[in-house]
Order: C-alpha cells, then structure tokens, then sequence
C-alpha cells in the first residue's frame, strides 16, 4: 500500500525556503539587468554588490511577508512594515557610507543640501525589490493557504480563485521577463553598435535565461500547489512521494530543454533568402555539372567515330566545369559560412513551423477562420495532394523495398516433373486446370498494376479488378466462383466447366493487354 | 498558461530577429524545447502505464473482498503525477469511489488496496479506472484516459435446507422414499420367506439354498428428484409495496433450494424470467435440470444478477418450458401471484406426469384461496412471507 498523507499540508520550512530563494532569484536577475544599464549611462557607478543586496532584500521581504500572515503581530501590519523598511533604508545609507570611505567635504546632514544620486538610485532599485519580493510571496501565500477544515465549499471558491492567482503570478512574471530580454537585447545592439565588442561580451544574457529558468520553476512550483487544492477539494490523498520527486522531475525537464537549446546553431552569417538563393544556385550549378559531363563524354566519343583531318591545328579549348561561386571574393561567405547558416534556417524553420502547428491545435477557431480565407481552400488541397503524393511515394518506396526482398529470398525448389506438369495445362486435372487459369490471372493482373495484395480474398480481388477493368466483370466474378468451387469444394469438377473457365481467362487476358 | 506562453514566444522571437542576439535565440529554443518536452513527456507517460485489477470474481453474502489495483509503468521515462479514480458501486463501498494520486518512477510499480463489502447480492461492475495525468508546468492540456471495468458476482443467501419433503416420481435414485412402488433393486433391505405372489425375480438362490426354504429380497423404494425450479420475477406479479423483500425472498428460496437439491447429489435446473445484465437483450438463459457443483455455481451466477423487471407473464414462461421437461420431473413454481390461467398449466403439467409444488412469496392477493384451490387438487403449495418463515425446512 502506497504511503499516504490524509490532507495537503501548509508548505514545509524547506518548501518555502525554495519559494523564497527562487522569488529573489527573479528579482535579483531583474537587477542584475538594471545595474548593467546604469553602468552603462554612469561607468564609475560601484554597483557590483547591488544585486547581493537586493538578493537579501528580497529573501527578508518575502520572509516577513510570510510572518505577517501566519504570526503573531505584537504591532498592526504597516507599524511593522514602515519599521522594516525604515531599517532598510538605514541600512543602505550606513552601506553606502561604508563602501565610500570617509568624505570630510560633504555635509553631514544627509536631508540637507543637494540630494544623493547613487543613494536615490539605490533606493529605488532596493524599494522595487522589496515590493515586488512582497508582492510574489503573498501571491505564493494565497496559493499555499487551504486549510483542510474549511468547508468544501469554501474550498472550491479558494481554489478557483487561486487559479486566477497563479495567472496572473504567471503574466506579472512574464512580463518583467520579456521587459528584461527588451532591456538587456538593447544594451547589448547598442554595445556591438557603438563597437564596444568587448564591452558587449562582458554583458552577457544569462541573467535573462536564468530568470526565465527560475520562473518556470516557481510555474512548476505554483501547478503542484493548485493541483493539491483541487485535490483536496475532491478528498484525493496524495503520495507522500509526490511534492518530493516533482521538483527533481522539474529541474531535469529544465535541464534537458537547457541541453537542447545549448547544441542548437544560434549564429548564422546569411539571410534566409540570402541562404535559400545560394541553394538555388547550388542546384543549378549540379544541373550544368551533369551537362558538362555529359557534352564532355559526347565530344570525345564523336571524336572516336569522326577523327579530324585537321590535327596540326591548335585545338579550342574544351568548355571549364562550372565553378561554385560561393566564395569567389572576400565578401560573400565561404563554404563553412553557409552551411552553418543553413543548418541554422533549418532549426529555426522546424521551431518556427512547431510552435504555430502547436498554436493552431490548441486554437481550432483559428484553423476555422484561416479556411475561410480567400486562396486558402487552394492551399489547403495542394497541401492535402503533396501529402498523399508523398504518402504514395512512400508506399512505392515500401512496395519496392519488399519486392526486392522478396527476389532475394531463395525460391522455393520444385521438382521437375511438377514444373513440367504445370507448363501443359491441358495435361492436368479439370480441377487443377481451373486453379492454374486462376493463378494465370493473378499472375497477368499483377503484370499489368492489378497486384494481388497477400491479404485479400479472391472475392475481395475480384472487386479490385472489377472497378479497374470494369468491361471484365462478368468473367472475374465467373473465373473467381469456379476458382473457390475447384479450390474448396469435394465433388468432381466436370471437363466443360473448364472450357467455360478458359473463355473467361481468354477475355481477361485481352481485356489486360489493352 | 498556453496561450501566455505562446505569446511570450513569440515576442521573444520577434526581438530575436530584430536584435539578432544568439542569446535570445537560445532563450527561444529553450522555451520551446521546455515546451515540446512537458507536452511529450505528459502524453508518453501516461500511454505506458498498464494496470491489474486482481480480486475474486465470486463472493457469497456478506463476504468481504480485497481489491489490489496495481499500476506499472513499462518505460523508463517516469510519470510525474498520476490521479486515479476507481467507479465503485455504492451498494459495497462508500464512498463510490476510490481516488489517489501517485507518482511512478521508471519501470515502477504502485500498488493500491480496498475492500468492498459484499452486503448485496447482485452484478456489480467494478471500474473503470480512470486515470489523468498531464505536465510539471501547466504548459499543456490534462491527459485523461479510461481502462476496462471487471465485474463482481455477489451470491444470494443460501440457507441450509435440512427438512425439505419435495414430491418425485422418477424412480431409482439415491433419495430414500417410503413409496413401495419405487422399490430400488440396488438397495437391498434385507430378505424374507418367500409368500404366495411374490415374483421369481426377487427370490435370492444362495439363502434359499443356505436355509432349505425360499427367500425373497427386499428392496428399498428410492427416488431420483429431477427438479426444475421456475422463478417469476415479472414485477407486475408482486404486491407493489413488497415488490423488493418478496422478489428478494423470492431469490433466496431459489438459491436455497437449488443448493439443497445439488447437495443431495440430485438434478436441479432453473427458468427465470427478468433482466440478465449478460443475457442475450437482457434476457436469461434458461438452465436444464443437471447434478454437480459447477451447475449449482450458473445457477448461483443467474441468480445472482437477475433483477426484477416487467416481463411478459409466468405463465407464458411456463407454457413454453414445461412440455420440454421429462416425465417425473417435480417442477417448483416460485411466485407471487397465481391466476387461473398459471393454475391451467399446473393442471396440464400434472397431466404431463410432473410433480408441481407451489411456493408463494411476499404478501400475496387471495393467498387463502390458491392454497385451498391447491390443496383441493393435491399440489403441495408453501407460503413464505419473510425470511424468518424459511426455519420451516432448516429442520
């Protein structure tokens, strides 16, 4: 019997400490792409320690988040919050204060005089951590909380409200991931613009694929706590092995799609129109090979038969090979250059072409509404023709791979004297006789593109060939019942019988030649 | 989550060609690939999970039975979540089903135990097992697939017969009889001196010899007790109000009886008209007078998943039946109500040489008038009201 726990539980210490560690890994990634713009507008700006800072932030946000929920507050919420962020604030001003060393010049009133930029800005950077800290620790908070003694129905209005929650968790994330790629992308064409190549390599995107990383996983995190509300709500238990291997499972699907996405081609030197030009140019520069082969091969034989009287002469000279003219100067890319290119259109078309196959499934109001459009009817035939003309290329491919495995099968040995029986039908029984016209058809109709299939029945050919040959009904269905009347029956098979079998054989074989 | 997704990418790949970074096309391929991996994962998964449902098939009256359903995973990709739901009939099992969500990892297996308590005689199908499954992330739809039912046979109650006096006149059985006209030759009593009448056939030789005076044997009478029990289940032919207890009880002296006349080594069959969830349009199979405990176990079967319905009249069952039933045969008609025309077909089945006995159940309309018009031609009739009443025959 599988272990089981009676009722979802609130999240355990470690459970929350992989929450909170994966929010202000968000956020931190977030500042890591803040700082690297503003030390892009202030060069000497010492901000390397900022995304530590905010890290911690976030972590004492998130965990006092928690305990203004669950705790016992000797305060109200905001007196606590007020004097958390008073601490903070504190604490940056000391921090700062610290790392720039002593400053006789400046005043020491620091709410007197002209304002602090460096500490505006880090306070701004660490209040955006903190709230946005805040505001990713409550929402993780609403999708933990069931208590198991709540009212099914209640139950159920929590649980349809926390797939809201987790919604809009998920957009609000998004979001500030695609701001950040927005962010970071832009830096970085503005670095490569300006020829800060160097510059450029040092503000990498990481950050941007580990947010993104971190984010799937609290996705992953918030699914597991939404299917145990609803769970709950059905009084399913649950394994006890089940929370415990789900972010095991996670993180290696993560690491196997990290896998992927680091062996696929992301660098290409030519455009896809560019690359599909050089394709078109590769196949008519074959296409000249072939004929240069073929004129050279020409040429020469004719000077066999032809010699020319002429020999003293000087000869013209023969026509060159064409040459591929890929990378005829420096400016256009070399071999190396375009398959590269090309392999990477290829990925990219087949990513391209899944995810809209994938979009297009889940959408069929969206498959319906492109029918609709003018052309599109056409489209949709050609495609539905290129498919089943492949799918008959196919099937020809198959049919001649099995024909030629059949041919090298040994055949089967037969005695001479059964071989010789069978070349005289007229020697042989009126039963035998009318099974070898039978297996003559089989055999002409399979000469001819009317193949018998090894599964089908003598009644089910005789269809086959009736719709192919339909002026030959009338002595296929004939030639068919005398077939299974000789083949299955006991009784004697009568010698004009099989006079009538070889006038329908005789109109068959005609009615096949034509 | 799709669509959100769905967009995400594509925003990501519009800035991807726009700033031509490699670490956005990374980023993309990523996504993707996370994408494509959870939809792949989610849908193999969930095709290579077999399951068996193992129990006993039969069960007798308030027996309990175990369940073991046991789920295998024949991959090495392992299934993250897995929720079963089990359909369960309520009638042995509340709640009506039974639920769990289960992690199995590669080439594992997970075994699940209840026990159903068989408090009701009937068919009962067991499943089918439901099962739904889908990715870590919420990525892609919930995959939901359902596998076969099994069936469960619950027994009607037997009660032990000890006392049971059914009429036969097959002769030359294995029942002892005190009708001297059915006299086995095989069962020899003892001898006595011979009397003026006595048949040559009887005279034992070898104590005839031993004594100097003629000796007869002495036989004693047996019977053989080819029983055929005809049940009416039509519910138009029961009291409305007692309609269930009486059809029930009705079953129960069916069972009852067939276990008692088997147990005597003799033949007993079963008409029956109602609904048989396994007969050809519901309709049960009628089972020929036979010995064994295999044929005791189809009549158990029958009577086990019959279920009252409206049919066409017993007697209509009756004329059809009786005139294929060999002579002697004692023919018991379990029913709750006789009218003139089932009286009919006693008549003629007395006519044919069978041996009728009547067993009403429930409340039943002119109960004093069939048991006088019965009595007044010699067929045994019982009535029984309740259960209690069956004490009569446990002797």
């Amino acid at each position: 019997m599988t272990a089981i726990e009676s009722r979802p539980r609130r999240d355990s210490a470690l459970t929350t400490l992989t929450n909170y560690l994966i929010v202000s890994g968000l956020l931190t990634c977030v500042v890591i792409g803040v700082v690297q713009l503003g030390r892009q507008l202030s060069p000497t700006w010492n901000a390397g320690y900022i995304p530590f800072l905010c890290f911690f932030i976030a972590l004492e946000s998130a965990y006092l988040t928690r305990y203004v929920r669950y705790g016992k507050l000797p305060v109200p919420w905001y007196t606590l919050r007020a004097a958390e962020a008073l601490v903070l604030f504190l604490l940056l001003r000391s921090l700062l204060g610290v790392l720039r060393g002593p400053q006789p010049t400046e005043v020491s009133n620091p709410f007197y005089g002209h304002p602090d930029g460096e500490l505006l800005v880090l306070v701004i950077i660490a209040a955006l951590t903190w709230v946005g800290s805040w505001r990713l620790a409550a929402e993780l908070l609403n999708l933990e909380t069931l208590d198991p003694m709540l009212d099914r129905e209640i139950v159920r209005e929590v649980a349809q409200v926390q797939v809201e929650i987790r919604r809009e968790l998920i957009m609000f994330t998004l979001l500030g991931g695609v701001a950040l790629t927005f962010l970071a992308g832009l830096l970085r064409l503005h670095l490569r613009t300006n020829s800060q190549s160097g510059e450029a390599a040092l503000h990498g995107l990481e950050h941007v694929v580990a947010y993104f990383f971190l984010a799937l996983v609290l996705f992953s995190r918030t699914r597991l706590n939404l299917l145990r509300s609803g769970w709950l709500w059905e009084n399913v238990p649950m394994g006890r092995s089940v929370g415990g291997r789900w972010i095991t499972y996670t993180l290696l699907m993560l690491a196997a799609a990290v896998g992927v996405a680091v062996v696929l081609p992301t660098r290409y030197s030519l455009g896809l129109l560019s690359t599909l030009g050089y394709i078109l140019q590769l196949g008519i520069i074959v296409i000249e090979f072939i004929f240069f082969v073929l004129a050279t091969l020409l040429y020469v034989l004719l000077s066999l038969f032809a010699p020319n009287p002429q020999l003293d002469r000087p000869q013209p000279p023969l026509a060159q090979p064409p040459q591929l003219s890929l990378a005829p100067n420096g400016t256009q890319p070399g071999i190396s250059e375009f398959v590269q290119s090309l392999i990477f259109w290829i990925v990219f078309l087949i990513i391209v072409g899944y995810v809209v196959a994938q979009y297009l499934r889940r959408h069929p109001e969206v498959v319906a509404w492109l029918k609709q459009l003018p052309g599109m009817s056409l489209v949709v035939r050609g495609w539905r023709k290129l498919r089943e003309w492949f799918s008959g290329l196919g099937q020809q491919i198959e049919d001649l791979r099995e024909a030629r495995r059949r041919a090298r099968r040994p055949t089967p040995v037969r005695s001479t004297s059964a071989s010789r029986r069978w070349l005289n039908p007229r020697k042989l029984s009126p039963r035998q006789q009318v099974q070898f016209y039978y297996l003559a058809m089989l055999r002409r109709g399979g000469e001819h593109g009317h193949a018998r299939q090894p599964t089908q029945t003598p009644y089910e050919y005789a269809r086959t060939l009736e719709r192919q040959v339909p002026e030959i009904d009338q002595d296929v269905d004939g030639i068919t019942e005398e077939f299974i009347e000789a083949r299955y029956s006991r009784h004697d098979i009568p010698p004009e019988q099989v006079g009538l079998v070889r006038r329908y054989w005789e109109r068959i074989k005609r009615a096949l030649r034509r | 989550m799709g669509d959100t997704f769905f967009l995400l990418l594509i925003l990501l790949t519009v800035l991807a060609i726009f700033l031509r970074e490699d670490t956005i096309l990374t980023l993309v391929y990523f996504l993707v690939g996370t994408y494509a991996l959870s939809h792949w994962w989610s849908r193999r998964a969930l095709k290579t999970v077999e399951y068996n449902r193992s129990f006993q098939r039969r069960a007798f009256l308030y027996e309990k039975v175990p369940v073991q359903l046991e789920l295998v995973n024949r991959h090495w990709l392992p299934v993250p979540w897995l929720q079963l739901t089990e359909k369960l009939p309520l009638e042995l099992i509340v709640p009506s089903t039974y639920r769990s969500v289960t992690t199995i990892g590669p080439y594992g297996r997970r075994q699940f135990d209840y026990t159903l308590h068989a408090d009701r005689r009937g068919y009962y199908t067991i499943g089918p097992l439901h099962l739904r499954s889908g990715d870590l992330i919420g990525l892609n739809e919930e995959i939901n697939t359902e596998g076969a039912a099994d069936h469960l046979i619950v027994y009607p109650k037997i009660i032990p017969f000890a006392n049971v006096k059914l009429p036969s006149r097959s002769p030359i059985g294995t029942l002892r009889h005190t009708q001297p006209l059915f006299e086995d030759p095989s069962r020899v009593r003892g001898k006595r001196d011979y009397v003026a009448g006595d048949s040559l056939r009887r005279v034992d030789w070898k104590a005839t010899a031993t004594l100097g005076r003629l000796q007869v044997k002495q036989f004693e009478p047996s019977i053989a007790l080819e029983t055929a029990i005809f049940l009416n289940l039509n519910a138009d032919e029961y009291e409305q109000r007692t309609r269930l207890d009486a059809t029930e009880l009705a079953i129960v002296v069916a069972a009852s009886l067939a276990n008692w006349i088997i147990g005597k080594r003799q033949s007993a069959g079963l008409s029956v008209n109602g609904a048989d969830p396994i007969g050809a349009g519901e309709k049960p199979q009628a089972l020929p007078p036979r010995k064994g405990r295999a044929h005791l176990t189809r009549i158990l079967d029958v009577l086990a998943r019959i279920r009252s319905i409206s049919t066409p009249p017993f007697a209509q069952m009756l004329q059809h039946a009786v005139p294929h039933l060999p002579w002697g045969t004692t023919v018991i008609l379990i029913t709750g109500a006789v009218d003139d025309i089932v009286f009919d077909e006693i008549f003629r089945a007395r006519r044919a040489g069978l041996n009728v006995v009547l067993i009403l159940c429930g409340a039943v309309k002119n109960s004093v008038e069939i048991q006088q018009r019965a009595k007044h031609f010699g067929i045994p009739v019982q009535h029984f009201m309740r259960e209690r009443d069956l004490d009569l025959w446990r002797g």
